[in-house]
C-alpha cells in the first residue's frame, strides 16, 4: 500500500506541474488580452511558473 | 500434417500499405466534416494556414506514434508509451486524456450527423433537432455495442475510398469553378481578421481535424512488414490529409469569403450559416446548376452522415477497448470494465461513457466540444512526444525498427526532432486552448481531477502502489513460442469457457486477421428438433465466442454450431478440414483436480486432422476462479 510520505511525494509531483501550467496559462491569457510584459497577470503567471517548476525540481532532487 | 511456420519467418500479416492508408484515412478523413466550420469561425481567412500548421504538428505526432508503436506493439498509444517511459501515474493521465478524446469524438461526430441529414429534413440542421438526433444516435450505437456488433472492415474501406474520392472531386471542381487567389488575399487582415488570439485558437482547434491518428498505431499488429508499411501508410495518410485539409479551406473561403459583420468584426458563412455542415456549404457555393447542386447535396449529405456514424461508432469501440486496457492495468475500478453476463461486452463502460458523451452534447456547442477534444488530445499527444523522447534516453540501445529522420544530440543521446517539434506544438496548443477558453480549463481540469481522484482512491482501496504497474493476471499461454500456425481452431462444447485455451491459441496464431476460429457447440438432445428454440443454451454458447473475441481481438471469428450428442469430434474434425486449420487447441477439463479425457478429446486425438494441442490447468476446475492481481 502507498505510504503517507509516498502519497505526499506523488501529490507534489502532480500538483507542481499543474501550478506551472497554470502559470503559463495566466501569462498567455494576460498577453492575449493586451497585457504588457510587466502587467499583474504576467508577473503572477511567472510566480506560479517559478513555484511549480522549482517545487517539481526539488522533488526530483530529493528522490535522487 | 500440421503446417508449421517458424515464428521468426512468419511475418505473414494481412495489411499492406494501401490497406493501412485506407483505414487511417477513413478515420482521420471524417473529421473535416465538422472541423472546417469550427476552425473557420475563429481563424477566418487564415483557416488554410491553421490547418497547415496543425498538419505539420500532426505529421510529427504520427512519427512519434509510429516509433513508439513499432517499439512496443501493444494497444494504448500514448498511455502505453508513458508506462514504458515514465510510470503508471503518467500512463493513467495520458489514458484519461485519451478517454476524453474518445468521448468527445463520439459526441461531436453524433452531433454533426443530423446536420448533414438535414438535406432531407430541415429541422435536423438546428437546435434542438441536432441535439436530439445526436443523442438518439449515441443511444442506438451504445445499444448495438452492448449487444456486440461488429464493424465491417470492407464497408469501412469502401467508404474511406468514397470519402477520399469525393473530397478530391470537390477540390478539383472548386479549383476550376471558384478558386480565387485575390479573394483569399482579401480575406486576411493580419491581426484584425482574424485577431492573433483567434488565429492561435484556430490552430489549436484545427487539431480536431486529425481525430483518429491513433488508428495508425492500433493497426500495427496486423501490418505486413511493419517497419516499412506502417511508416509508408502513415506517410501517405499525412500527405493526403495535409493536401486536402489545405485545399478544401482554400476552396471554401474562395466560395464563402470573409466579410464585415454588423457587430464590427468579421465573419464568413463557412463559420456561421454552414458551421454545422461546412462541406455542404462548399457544395452549395460551387456555382453548379440547381439540379446538379441538389444531387450533389444529397450525395454529400448521405456520405458525410454515414462516415460520421462510423466515426461515432469507432469512438465508442475506442472507449470500450481503452476501458478494458486501463482496467487490466488496474487504473480503473473493476466495475467499469465489467463484462455483460449475456452479451460479454464491457457494457458498464459503454453505457457510462455514452451518457457522458450525450451530456457533453446537450449544450449544442460545437466549439465547446472542439476545445474539449483539443484539451484531451493535446495533453495525450504531449505525453506521447515526451515519452518517446525519454525512451531515447532510458533505452538508448533498444532496437527501434523504425525511427523518424532527423535527431539532435543531447548529452550523448539522439533526440528525435519530430518529437521535440511535435511536443512543443501540442503543448503550446494545449496551453492556448486553456488560456483562451476558460470553460475548457474548468471542464477539462475537472475531468482530470475526477480521474485522478478515482485512480488514487481506487489504488489506495486496493492497497496498490500509485506509480507502479500492476496488471490483472490473465492466464499465461503455453510456452510454444518456437512455432506459429496460420490458422487455429478452438472448439468448446459443454465445458466452461477457458481463457487459457484462447490465450494459447492467440499466441500460437500468426498475426493474421481471422487467424483463430472458435466453434462453440451446442448439444441438442435427440428428442428435440435440431433447430429447437434453446435460448439459454444458445446464449451461453454465443457468450464463449464473444469472450474469445474480447481476449483475441479482431483476428478471432467464431460461430455456434448445433450438434447431436456424440457428434462433437466429427464436427470439430470437419470444421478443421473446412477452414484448413493448422492446429486445434482444446482444453483438458478437470473435476476435483483429476483430468478428464472426454470422448470428444479422445475422438479428435484419434483422427488428428492437424496438430492438436491440449491446454491444461489443474488449479482450475469447471467452476473457474477469479484471477488474483499481482504486481508486474
Amino acid at each position: 500500500m502507498a505510504s503517507s510520505s509516498g502519497i505526499g511525494t506523488t501529490g507534489t509531483r502532480i500538483l507542481a506541474p499543474v501550478i506551472a501550467v497554470l502559470g503559463i496559462v495566466i501569462i498567455v491569457r494576460t498577453l492575449s488580452a493586451g497585457g504588457g510584459p510587466f502587467s499583474i497577470g504576467v508577473l503572477l503567471g511567472v510566480v506560479f511558473l517559478a513555484i511549480g517548476a522549482g517545487r517539481f525540481y526539488l522533488s526530483l532532487r530529493a528522490a535522487s | 500434417m500440421a503446417h508449421r511456420v517458424p515464428r521468426d519467418q512468419s511475418l505473414q500479416r494481412v495489411h499492406g500499405t494501401g490497406a493501412l492508408f485506407s483505414a487511417a484515412y477513413g478515420n482521420v478523413g471524417s473529421s473535416i466534416y465538422y472541423a472546417l466550420g469550427v476552425v473557420a469561425a475563429f481563424a477566418l481567412g487564415l483557416t488554410p494556414l491553421a490547418f497547415v500548421i496543425s498538419g505539420l504538428i500532426f505529421a510529427c505526432t504520427a512519427a512519434t506514434y509510429v516509433e513508439g508503436t513499432v517499439m512496443f506493439p501493444e494497444a494504448g498509444g500514448s498511455s502505453s508509451f508513458a508506462r514504458h517511459a515514465f510510470n503508471e501515474l503518467i500512463s493513467f493521465i495520458a489514458g484519461w486524456g485519451q478517454m476524453l478524446n474518445y468521448i468527445i469524438t463520439v459526441a461531436i461526430s453524433a452531433f454533426f450527423v443530423p446536420h448533414y441529414l438535414g438535406v432531407f429534413w430541415e429541422p435536423l440542421r438546428t437546435s434542438p433537432g441536432d441535439i436530439i438526433g445526436g443523442i438518439v444516435l449515441i443511444a442506438i450505437l451504445a445499444a448495438l455495442n452492448v449487444k456486440g456488433s461488429q464493424e465491417s472492415a470492407k464497408l469501412n474501406l469502401v467508404l474511406a475510398i468514397g470519402d477520399l474520392a469525393t473530397q478530391v472531386l470537390l477540390v478539383i471542381a472548386g479549383m476550376v469553378l471558384v478558386f480565387s487567389p485575390d479573394t483569399l488575399i482579401d480575406n486576411v487582415d493580419f491581426g484584425i481578421a482574424p485577431t492573433w488570439s483567434d488565429f492561435a485558437l484556430g490552430i489549436a482547434l484545427s487539431m480536431i481535424a486529425y481525430t483518429g491518428i491513433e488508428t495508425i498505431s492500433n493497426m500495427s499488429e496486423e501490418a505486413k512488414d511493419p517497419p516499412k508499411t506502417i511508416p509508408r501508410g502513415a506517410g501517405y495518410t499525412v500527405a493526403a490529409v495535409l493536401g486536402l485539409y489545405a485545399l478544401l479551406p482554400i476552396i471554401a473561403l474562395s466560395a464563402m469569403p470573409v466579410v464585415p459583420d454588423p457587430a464590427g468584426g468579421f465573419t464568413t458563412e463557412l463559420g456561421t450559416t454552414y458551421a454545422g455542415d461546412p462541406v455542404l456549404g462548399i457544395v452549395e457555393n460551387l456555382g453548379l446548376g440547381a439540379g446538379l447542386t441538389d444531387a450533389l447535396r444529397v450525395y454529400v449529405g448521405v456520405l458525410a452522415a454515414v462516415i460520421l456514424i462510423i466515426a461515432t461508432n469507432a469512438g465508442m469501440i475506442g472507449v470500450s477497448r481503452l476501458t478494458f486496457s486501463m482496467g487490466q492495468h488496474r487504473q480503473l475500478p473493476e466495475r467499469l470494465r465489467q463484462v455483460h453476463p449475456k452479451f460479454r461486452t464491457p457494457h458498464v463502460a459503454i453505457i457510462t461513457f455514452s451518457i457522458i458523451a450525450s451530456i457533453a452534447l446537450i449544450p449544442g456547442q460545437a466549439d465547446l466540444l472542439a476545445t474539449m477534444y483539443s484539451f484531451g488530445a493535446m495533453l495525450s499527444f504531449t505525453v506521447a512526444h515526451a515519452a518517446v523522447i525519454w525512451m531515447r534516453v532510458r533505452f538508448p540501445d533498444r532496437e527501434r525498427p523504425w525511427k523518424p529522420r532527423g535527431s539532435v544530440p543531447f548529452r550523448g543521446y539522439r533526440i528525435p526532432i519530430t518529437a521535440v517539434f511535435g511536443g512543443l506544438g501540442t503543448f503550446a496548443a494545449w496551453i492556448v486552448v486553456m488560456a483562451l477558453n476558460l470553460e475548457t480549463i474548468a471542464i477539462g481540469g475537472g475531468w482530470m481531477v475526477l480521474g485522478a481522484v478515482v485512480y488514487i482512491s481506487y489504488r489506495r482501496r486496493q492497497r496498490l502502489p500509485i506509480t507502479e504497474t500492476v496488471k490483472v493476471v490473465l492466464p499465461e499461454p503455453l510456452d510454444v513460442e518456437e512455432v506459429e500456425y496460420r490458422s487455429i481452431l478452438v472448439p468448446f462444447e459443454d465445458d466452461p469457457f477457458s481463457e487459457l485455451t484462447v490465450a494459447t491459441a492467440t499466441r500460437l496464431a500468426s498475426r493474421k486477421r481471422r487467424g483463430i476460429h472458435v466453434i462453440s457447440m451446442l448439444n441438442v438432445p435427440a428428442h428435440l428438433p435440431i433447430d429447437a428454440p434453446l435460448p439459454r443454451q444458445q446464449e451461453k454458447a454465443q457468450a464463449k465466442v464473444e469472450r474469445a473475441k474480447l481476449i483475441g481481438g479482431q483476428r478471432v471469428t467464431g460461430h455456434v454450431q448445433r450438434i447431436r450428442p456424440g457428434q462433437a469430434p466429427k464436427t470439430i474434425i470437419e470444421e478443421a478440414e473446412e477452414i484448413k486449420a493448422s492446429a486445434i487447441v482444446m482444453q483438458l477439463t478437470y473435476r476435483n483436480r483429476t483430468p478428464l479425457y472426454g470422448k470428444t478429446l479422445q475422438g479428435v486425438l484419434g483422427h488428428r486432422p492437424c496438430r492438436v494441442l491440449v491446454t491444461a490447468d489443474p488449479t482450475r476446475d469447471s467452476s473457474g476462479a477469479p484471477e488474483p492481481p499481482v504486481p508486474v
